[in-house]
């Protein structure tokens, strides 16, 4: 799980191994921050994951979340302390 | 003083299903039956049970399952034509392991065939009748307070095996019209832990007969077929009338055997000596006795309304060394006592 | 890792979406992009909003459906094929406090189980019947289902579905709408955002109908089948739009007074 040092407020997890590649995830993602993975999961396909430079640009939208028919995504919001840190 | 009163065969079996606890019935119209779905239109709900006219007999034995899913004592009764329609149902009720009651009320088949009374359903009463390795428990009545006592017992031995039981009668029983004794009602329903009746304070239960896996599924149809050979041990039931002297056996149920004790009567009074097996389960049959009669070298006549199909169930119990005369109507025609004799003659 | 569900992950930071608690926790035999996965999350998503752990019965129809009671934590029960809205009929006669529900594929209940819906329907059961309609029978490998669209190839139309040979396909969310006994019948689509939220909307108040005791509510919901429109998952969502939606227009088509009082929030 990355999270980047500056503000963030939303972000994904994916389960690998329940992936399917189906890709319905990337296509709704309006910020296109999931990509698909070079490495295969126990599918044997090339899993759905959040590319790690654009993590920090999730908005919490869900639509990922609502798409994927294997119920892979789960989405959350981070508690802000500081400015800056996620605790 | 238990009451008293004269009763219709079929009427007969509706009375008895509400006795035993019937919770809920689901028929559809179809001759000679039709006066048990109306009485049962009439008493469910005076009992505060459930009734309900279905759209096809295919809808009936479904809506069985749902009600046996939830732990009722549940029921339908049907002729010939819909007891067909019902053979999936009842092969996946007994899949599932679910209880209940299926009543046929036999008339002329195959195809629409006629409305009068017959008994060609046996080989599809006895051996299953739908897809896959099962069995029913099949009580054959021959009168109108068997039809109420073994409507009662079906309840009973469907609860007792977790298997839907058949009531088979014929299209002649359901109509007549005899003293009946009225039983007790049964107070007490066991309890059933394995029933759907909501996911409260335990884990979920789940009812099917459905199981990918090759190593699941025949240790399943394993534990049915154990489940049936325990029914072929201990829940065989006949009448044996007459037979300790006997040189020829009549073998005979339902409306058939009440013709066959006429014709027994008619023999004895000319001095032969002839008796009556009658089974009362169909499924499972009474080999045995059939079997310790043909040691002692008895001939038999296999009476039924029908082209030959209890003869062969006969014929297994009796073995090869033994003559076999079959003496039958068929096409909804009743069997009467003559043409037994006539067989019972020739055989001597 | 795996997906934890909202109870477990309020430890950590707010979850705003996760496996609801009445869902099992495990990977789903559907083939990749299918529809179904996310329909049976949107009923998983009603039965726990509406607190139905302890009420619900999941009946399990014949098709990819056939397994659904594998997914939920609710008491569940397998029907013969179509037989499904007759099972659910029976459950809330005889017990009419639990919630029987049924998800069936369009084979399941438009062809086989035709006039067993029908008269659910026509009977008004206050039962909830989930329509999965993806224009093929998925589980036997794509034949011709009465929801198959004109010109389609299915593995038993492989000169794709035409008129002499096969007839129209059936929309049977406007027929059953004919009917006095329905209290709520929609149509609904799960191949974007915001079908999918509009299809969770219809799902939950199909629920609420038969809490309400209102009569028979049916969602149809479009559901992809990519394997069997021979189209890769990513190309299915469009698929439906050009193909499907045109032939299955989305939209509700019985709402009873009742039902709209439940929707705009009235309490009776």
């Amino acid at each position: 799980m990355l999270i980047s040092e500056s503000r963030k407020t939303s972000y994904i997890v994916i389960d690998k191994d329940k992936c399917k590649a189906c890709h319905y995830c990337i296509a709704v993602c309006a910020r296109g921050i999931i990509g698909t993975s070079k490495e295969i999961n126990r599918l044997g396909v090339n899993y759905a994951e959040v590319i790690p430079d654009k993590a920090h640009e999730c908005t919490g939208c869900k639509s990922c979340a609502i798409m994927c028919p294997d119920l892979a995504i789960s989405v959350f919001r981070s508690r802000v302390l500081e400015a800056g840190t996620i605790s | 003083m238990p009451e008293r009163t004269l009763m219709g065969g079929n009427i007969a079996i509706s009375e008895g299903a509400i006795l035993a606890g019937c919770q809920a019935y689901f028929g559809y119209p179809i001759t000679p039956q039709n006066d048990l779905l109306e009485n049962m239109a009439r008493r469910m709900p005076e009992e505060g049970r459930v009734f309900l006219q279905t759209e096809s007999e295919l809808a009936a034995i479904n809506m069985v399952y749902g009600a046996a899913a939830v732990g009722f004592r549940a029921m339908t009764s049907t002729s010939s034509p819909g007891f067909s329609l019902q053979q999936e149902g009842i092969s996946y009720m007994s899949g599932a392991e679910m209880p209940a009651v299926i009543v046929n009320i036999m008339r002329a088949g195959p195809g629409l065939g006629n409305i009068g009374g017959a008994q060609g359903d046996y080989m599809q009463c006895t051996r299953g009748g739908g897809h896959g390795d099962y069995y029913l428990i099949n009580l054959a009545p021959s009168s109108v307070q068997e039809m109420m006592d073994l409507t009662m017992l079906a309840f009973e031995l469907a609860d007792k095996y977790r298997n839907p039981v058949l009531v088979v009668a014929d299209g002649f029983l359901g109509q007549v019209v005899e003293p009946v004794t009225i039983r007790e009602r049964v107070k007490k329903l066991p309890e059933k832990k394995w029933a759907i009746t909501g996911a409260r304070g335990r884990p979920k239960n789940r009812i099917n007969s459905f199981e990918m896996n090759p190593i699941d599924h025949p240790r399943r149809i394993k534990l049915l077929l154990d489940k049936f050979e325990r029914m072929r041990i201990n829940e065989v039931r006949y009448e044996a009338l007459n037979t300790e002297d006997a040189d020829i056996i009549l073998v005979a149920y339902g409306s058939a055997a009440r013709s066959s004790i006429s014709a027994m009567k008619m023999a004895r009074s000319k001095k032969l000596r002839v008796g009556l097996i009658r089974p009362i389960t169909l499924f499972p049959f009474p080999y045995q006795p059939l079997a310790d009669l043909a040691e002692k070298g008895c001939k038999f006549v296999v009476a039924e309304m029908s082209g030959g199909q209890m003869l062969e169930d006969v014929r297994i119990a009796v073995g090869n060394q033994n003559e076999i005369k079959l003496a039958n109507t068929y096409g909804g025609v009743p069997l009467e006592a003559d043409p037994i004799f006539e067989a019972i003659d020739l055989l001597m | 890792m795996t997906s934890m569900s909202k109870a477990e992950m309020d430890d950590y930071d707010n979850v705003i979406f996760a496996r609801p608690d009445i869902m099992v926790d495990r990977p789903t035999h559907f083939c990749p992009g299918c529809g179904h996965g996310i329909i049976q999350r949107l009923v998983g998503e009603a039965l726990q909003e509406l607190d139905l752990l302890e009420r619900a019965i999941c009946i399990g129809s014949i098709g990819c459906t056939v397994t659904a009671y594998e997914y939920f934590k609710v008491d569940g029960m397998e029907a013969p094929h179509g037989r499904a809205p007759a099972v659910a009929t029976a459950i809330k006669r005889c017990r009419p406090d639990l919630v029987p529900f049924a998800i069936q594929g369009d084979g399941d209940l438009a062809s086989i189980g035709a006039a067993e819906i029908v008269h659910a329907a026509a009977r008004g059961e206050k039962i909830t019947i989930i329509f999965a309609n993806n224009a093929t029978y998925g589980m036997t490998g794509g034949q011709l289902a009465p929801t198959t669209l004109m010109n389609m190839y299915t593995a038993s139309t492989p000169g794709g579905r035409n008129a002499e040979q096969s007839g129209y396909p059936i929309r049977m969310s406007e027929m059953l709408a004919t009917l006095d006994g329905p209290a709520y019948i929609a149509r609904v689509a799960v191949n974007n955002p915001a079908n999918v939220r509009k299809a969770k909307k219809a799902v939950e108040l199909a629920f609420r109908t038969q809490l309400a005791g209102l009569g028979f509510a049916m969602v149809e919901i479009l559901s992809m089948c990519p394997i069997n429109w021979r189209v890769e998952p990513e190309q299915a969502p469009q698929w439906m739009t050009d193909n499907m939606i045109p032939q299955f227009p989305l939209g509700e088509f019985k709402v009873l007074p009742g039902v709209a009082a439940l929707r705009r929030g009235d309490r009776s």
